[in-house]
């Protein structure tokens, strides 16, 4: 047996690449629930009106708590149970969009807390309401400093997406294994996958990076 | 957001009764004809932070037009004076009016006063501008557009046009070069004098100025402190201003309120607290100030 059969990678490199659109549109997909629910939890979270501020907190606590392994088993394999079935595939976006939802909130949360507290007083002495003073004068000077850690998010949820395999969404790594299982050779899918992981991360980082130094103060 | 929470005293219970009032010692600083209404009224309001009181029983009218300066030591509750009049802070009892109207309370069922809702506090504040010892400039908008923001998106006013009046309203404060400068690209004094714009273009009836040179070299205290004395010559604006620089507030304001203790200690007119002070506390800060200059 060779060591790296390159005529059997290229073989299976097309439905290897088909999967990983998989893969990308559930990240992709995901992180745009991710941050904008994440968003609303931290400005719920922030509120002063406690009966919205708790249950926030306990719901972002409790999901950031449980794996994301289990959510999505609960969501694809008991809430049928229940008369709520989604395909693996939205169960797999909706799943891992909600969980990251929970963790960009708390890196929300800390952006927004380091905005100074004498901006909110600029906005209230302008007489500013709470959704223009977000929108316009908060949000942009929160934002910039957490897009290192949004940028850290997106490519945890890149990798954490094998995990859907669990639930029978066929991203790259199942692909991975399908194709493993079926020839008994599993160093060249496996290998490419790592690959196509390792490609992409450096791929987003870039972007994200690009991003950071637009945005950067003038 | 701010809310005021807070007991309007119970003489001010009744809406339909408010009339304007003149506490006694306050009776030397209005004119001699009938008092005109006062645009601003402080009723026996009351501030605290835990234990201390910042505010305590605070009676202050200010006719339209008139100049005050506040003036004290500190912890006397100069600031929260003028905090509490923007609804940065709440206050836990007492009323304040502007413009005839309760800016902490509005009317609810049966005339009785109740803490504002947001909406009213909206309303009633949007007569108030407020210009900050640190200027509190949005960082990552340019001195236009820190200008034009709030008359666009709070008083619905078109772009075109609030563009207009921002440019109209930074040549006024001498900075018709700097359009497009960052707040980091500019001196303090020139912040300070965005800032001044962006306040004056959402047409306040009162402008309040908390400390607006403290934060500044002294060679640029003069360029904010002439924006100021420019805008006191040529427009009939209500101007309440926390400062410690006496000869300005000597030259400047129709009236001089030192505070001591959460209250005016005494007040009148610039030559009578800064030549006849009669209080001891008065006449201690002044030479107190004096020295340190």
């Amino acid at each position: 047996m060779s060591f790296f059969d390159w005529h059997y990678a290229l073989q299976i490199l097309p439905e290897l690449l088909r999967a990983s659109l998989n893969t990308l549109g559930i990240t992709l997909l995901g992180f745009v629930i991710a941050i904008v629910l994440g968003l609303f939890l931290a400005i719920a979270r922030r509120s002063n009106r406690v009966w919205l501020s708790w249950p926030i907190a306990l719901v972002i606590e409790f999901i950031r708590s449980t794996p994301l392994l289990i959510q999505v088993y609960f969501l694809y394999y008991v809430l049928p149970n229940y008369g709520v079935s989604m395909t693996a595939m939205q169960v797999g976006v909706i799943g891992i969009g909600v969980h990251y939802a929970c963790y960009i909130a708390e890196v929300y949360r800390g952006g927004l807390d380091a905005v100074p507290r004498a901006q909110w007083e600029a906005v209230t002495a302008l007489n500013m309401g709470p959704y223009i003073a977000y929108r316009n004068i908060i949000l942009p000077q929160a934002l910039r400093p957490i897009l290192p850690p949004l940028g850290n998010y997106l490519i945890a949820m890149l990798k954490d997406t094998p995990v859907l395999s669990a639930i029978t969404v066929v991203e790259i790594m199942q692909q991975a294994k399908n194709t493993g299982s079926e020839t008994f050779r599993y160093l060249e899918p496996i290998t490419m996958v790592g690959l196509f992981f390792l490609a992409l991360s450096i791929v987003l980082a870039y972007l994200v990076r690009r991003l950071e130094l637009r945005l950067e103060l003038r | 957001m701010t809310s005021s929470a807070s007991t309007p005293p119970a003489a001010f219970s009744q809406l339909s009764t408010l009339t304007p009032t003149v506490a006694p010692h306050e009776a030397n600083a209005m004119p001699l004809s009938a008092a005109p209404a006062p645009l601003v009224s402080f009723k026996e309001v009351t501030k605290r932070y835990g234990n201390f009181t910042v505010l305590d029983k605070l009676d202050l009218n200010i006719t339209p037009g008139e100049k005050v300066a506040i003036i004290g030591p500190s912890g006397s509750g100069k600031s929260t004076l003028l905090r509490v009049l923007m609804t940065l802070e709440g206050i836990d009892e007492g009323l304040i009016e502007v413009d005839g109207e309760s800016l902490t309370h509005m009317p609810g069922r049966g005339g009785l006063l109740v803490p504002a809702n947001d909406r009213h506090i909206r309303r009633v504040r949007g007569k108030i501008g407020m210009v900050f010892q640190s200027f509190n400039l949005f960082p990552h908008m340019t001195a236009l557009q820190n200008v034009i923001e709030a008359p666009v998106h709070v008083l619905g006013m078109k772009t075109a046009e609030a563009r207009e009046r921002a440019a109209d309203l930074l040549e006024l404060v001498g900075l018709g070069s700097k359009f497009d400068h960052y707040p980091s690209q500019l001196s303090g004094g020139q912040q300070q004098r965005v800032a001044i714009a962006r306040a004056l273009a959402m047409r306040p009836k009162v402008m309040l100025f908390d400390e607006v040179t403290s934060a500044l070299d002294p060679e640029l205290c003069g360029e904010v402190l002439n924006v100021i004395r420019k805008l006191g010559a040529e427009h009939s604006l209500t101007m309440l201003m926390v400062t410690h620089q006496m000869g300005f507030a000597r030259e400047f304001a129709d009236r001089v309120c030192f505070f001591y203790k959460g209250q005016i200690h005494e007040q009148g007119t610039p030559a009578q607290i800064f030549e006849h002070p009669r209080e001891e506390r008065t006449c201690a800060f002044l030479s107190a100030v004096k020295e340190a200059n």
